[in-house]
């Protein structure tokens, strides 16, 4: 797997209102490897947002360098090349679609590129096809569901070809359903387009879905793992007021009760099958 | 809230007038409106009134729909007409306790009220026929000369789109916002006037703050997806004068220069 | 005949749009009854109705042709005073920060119980008991401005803001949507401290079953504007395929419980916590050792 995105040593300060240094991001690194699908979770404060912001040069590190596919963010030559490569959704549904209609919308980064009218019409239409969503070509955005409008905001990266799409929060203001749609969108994203996706989420059951999973606490990455690694570290998670799957928490319980249960454990049906073996008979 | 109101709302059909290019539309509409204040007497205004009816027929809108638009306007055509009835010095054909009205003032009002009438007709028949999006690509294209000038056409243009496309967000903000301060409590309805100014403030105060913070995000958002001004944009939907489209300014022109001469 | 209820309602039904080509049914023939003190969860999707149900409760909504009963008394006659209903039947909304309008946190919180004509000494009483509810520090928060606040803190203050009126029946929608899973569990924390410290009765409005299902007596899932099921969370989430078809599901450890006892484990499937679940497997395990 070729490396697409690299964080090294990445420091984020900025100052408050009452004149305070507040660091956001201690010398975080990271390698994200082109295809791979990474989940970030942690609380609000913990530098998730910010560390988001620092992939698509919306802010540029303080001390540390971030690099896109190659590209320097830092230097500002490379800027509209790195936002073209990395596409960002935001938590938001209704703040981030600019146009009157879903097609408008979806051709809005295109257009900012430059990209001749033909083309542009052949971006938007694929675009749409891939989240589902050409039925609603025509339609005003505000009518949409939640779910439906960050479909949009997907297409609309989708429109631009990036390498990489960050989603910050992507289900947090949906419904169910709503999160089904997108993480299902952006898992297919990722398997048929081989797309590299960055997703961050308080919902441990999607981050479950990610290949590695990143947690984050105080502007650190504090856990990093395959799923079954961080979600089996139970109580440090408790500890940090994060959710664990509740397969994962019921098999860390029977493994501390002395029950041979291994906790590194994600899905329903996985834990059944061992427990049917260890207490039939 | 304004449910009742459809003066020059965008219908979407399929009709010759819908298909024209914006700029043909809102160039036609800049013409009629010039001609409505050249002409000053009833056949005039006729011919007019005919030609605007023509165009209603052919953009196949129903015309008890377009005349309902003008509705929200009848309070200001009625004091249009009796100001001018009574107020006009002239010949007496009429007289109501100490009010008198005159043959001039009779057809002053009329006509009057028959060019505001007018003048509301021809422009609402541009935005009925015209998405918001294709009237803000035809305004900013016709405003892109003045940029020369220090006019800021895209600038414009990019707020219209962003007007429209956040206004039905912000109304049903407004209504939740309104239900929330209800649920405590709140009077939105009774009051004298400085009372019920006053009782806005839990309204207004949330839904600025609310604009504002949309107003960030959405600019993270456009700068996200590379935004960085009208320089260098291309559009998806590129406008394109047609063969129609020059034979109906040529049409209008000539119809203009006609009536603007004979009345 | 109603009296000893909190809440009656008897075949509510509403359309939006009524009489027009956008028309569209939100509610149809609901029918429930909240006894004083309950905690009940309504479930469903967006759009199932929920919302536009419980805003009928406080009278934000007209009633029409059903007929919805509060303590007793029928609200949707004529004359009800709306100050008064909407002074008992506290509602919060999604997102109650968006609400928060005054430049201090007193201020806020003190808008509801003002407009039912309080002040002075009685006023300070009651939002400083409403933020003891919600455990906002009295002196430590009432002159701060809600633009200073944390998203957690600030949805305390918006609920604060409806307690301060003291209604005898609240309701919540959503009151977690959005939040982290720490800023999540305070707020349910103070739900269920309120709950069991006032005894007031309490609707919950929720996507998450996981959510309810320790805190809701009952709970009431809605569908297409109707009543789709209800139980207590025990006994209707025994009732998973049910669910599932609705779009809800039910907590996983339900599913490994049903998904042992279908391979011929004896296992109690009526649980509500994973420690429950855990208990129930390792009486199991030492049973067969």
């Amino acid at each position: 797997m070729s490396r697409l995105l690299e964080v090294r040593d990445l420091t984020h300060s900025y100052l408050t209102r009452t004149g305070e240094e507040v660091e956001a991001l201690r010398k975080v690194s990271l390698e994200v490897g082109a295809g791979e699908f990474v989940a970030i979770v942690g609380h609000n404060g913990s530098g998730k947002s910010t560390l988001a912001k620092h992939l698509n040069a919306l802010l540029l590190p303080s001390t540390g360098v971030v690099f896109v596919d190659g590209l320097d963010t830092s230097v500002p030559e490379n800027l509209w090349e790195v936002r073209q490569r990395v596409g960002m959704v935001f938590q938001n549904p209704d703040n981030q679609l600019v146009a009157t209609t879903v097609e408008e919308d979806v051709a809005f980064g295109p257009e900012n590129l430059g990209v001749p009218s033909a083309e542009i019409r052949k971006r938007v239409d694929e675009a749409l096809a891939v989240v589902e969503m050409s039925e609603f070509a025509t339609r005003p955005p505000h009518n949409l569901s939640g779910g439906q409008k960050q479909r949009v905001a997907i297409a609309g990266v989708l429109a631009m070809r990036p390498k990489c799409i960050v989603l910050d929060e992507p289900t947090a203001m949906l419904d169910p359903k709503g999160r089904q749609e997108v993480l299902r969108t952006v898992q297919r994203l990722n398997a048929e387009e081989s797309m590299t996706v960055v997703w961050i989420t308080h919902f441990m059951n999607e981050a479950a879905q990610a290949d590695r999973v990143l947690v984050m606490q105080e502007g650190r990455i504090a856990i990093e793992g395959s799923p079954r690694q961080v979600f089996s570290r139970v109580e440090e998670l408790k500890e940090l007021h994060l959710d664990v799957p509740q397969v994962t928490e019921l098999a860390f319980l029977l493994n501390k009760a002395g029950l041979p249960v291994s906790p590194e454990l994600l899905c329903e049906e996985e834990l059944v099958s061992i427990l049917v073996d260890k207490l039939a008979g | 809230m304004l449910d009742g109101i459809t003066l020059g709302q965008y219908v979407p059909t399929e009709s010759p007038i819908h298909n024209l290019d914006p700029r043909t539309k809102i160039i036609s509409s800049v013409l009629l409106i010039v001609v409505l204040f050249l002409v000053e007497g009833f056949q005039g205004y006729l011919l007019i009134g005919l030609g605007i009816l023509g165009i209603i027929a052919a953009a196949r809108l129903p015309l008890g729909f377009v005349l309902k638009g003008l509705r929200p306007l009848r309070l200001i055509l009625l004091i249009t007409l009796l100001l001018h009835l009574f107020m006009t010095e002239g010949r007496e054909i009429a007289r109501l306790g100490p009010l008198v009205v005159t043959y001039e003032g009779f057809n002053k009002g009329v006509l009057m009220t028959l060019r505001l009438g007018l003048l509301v007709l021809a422009t609402s028949l541009l935005t009925l026929t015209t998405s918001p999006i294709r009237l803000t690509d035809g305004l900013e294209d016709l405003l892109n000369p003045f940029k020369r000038v220090g006019l800021p056409a895209h600038e414009l243009a990019m707020m219209m789109t962003i007007a429209l496309r956040f206004i039905p967000t912000l109304f049903e903000e407004t209504e939740k916002i309104m239900k929330a301060q209800k649920a405590r409590g709140a009077d939105f309805e009774s009051g004298k006037l400085s009372q019920r100014a006053k009782n806005l403030v839990p309204l207004l105060v949330p839904l600025f703050v609310s604009a504002f913070r949309r107003a960030d995000e959405l600019a993270i958002a456009m700068e996200a997806r590379c935004y960085r001004g009208g320089e260098g944009r291309t559009k998806l939907h590129t406008l394109q004068m047609t063969r129609a489209d020059y034979l109906a300014i040529l049409l209008l022109t000539a119809g203009v220069i006609v009536i603007a001469v004979v009345f | 005949m109603n009296v000893e209820k909190a809440i009656v309602v008897r075949n509510l039904s509403y359309t939006y749009q009524a009489n027009t080509p956008l028309a569209s049914p939100a509610l149809r023939n609901v029918e429930m009854e909240v006894l004083p003190g309950q905690f009940v969860a309504i479930i469903g999707q967006t759009g199932s109705g929920k919302s536009t149900f419980i805003q009928h409760l406080n009278g934000l909504i007209p009633t029409g042709p059903g007929r919805i009963w509060i303590d007793g008394q029928d609200i949707g006659l004529k004359g009800t005073n709306l100050k008064g209903l909407r002074q008992k039947v506290g509602l919060v909304f999604q997102y109650p920060e968006h609400q928060v309008f005054e430049e201090t946190v007193f201020a806020d919180i003190a808008f509801g119980p003002k407009n039912q004509g309080y002040s002075g000494e009685l006023l300070v009483e009651k939002v400083r008991r409403a933020m003891g509810l919600v455990q906002l520090d009295y002196d430590a928060f009432r002159e701060r401005s809600p633009l200073e606040l944390s998203g957690g803190q600030l949805r305390r203050v918006a609920i604060a803001g409806v307690l301060a009126m003291e209604p005898s029946i609240m309701i919540l929608d959503e009151p977690t949507a959005g939040l982290d899973p720490k800023t999540r569990d305070e707020i349910l924390e103070q739900i269920a401290r309120l709950h069991s410290e006032t005894g007031m009765t309490v609707l919950l409005v929720s996507h998450s079953m996981e959510e309810v299902a320790r805190l809701a007596d009952l709970v009431v899932v809605f569908h297409d504007g109707a009543i789709a099921l209800q139980g207590p969370p025990r006994e209707l989430f025994q009732r998973d395929a049910e669910l599932t078809a609705l779009g809800l599901g039910v907590p996983q450890i339900i599913r490994v419980m049903k998904g042992l006892v279908n391979q011929g484990i004896a296992v109690d499937t009526r649980v509500l916590t994973t420690q429950e679940a855990a208990d129930q497997i390792i009486q199991r395990w030492h049973k067969n050792a």
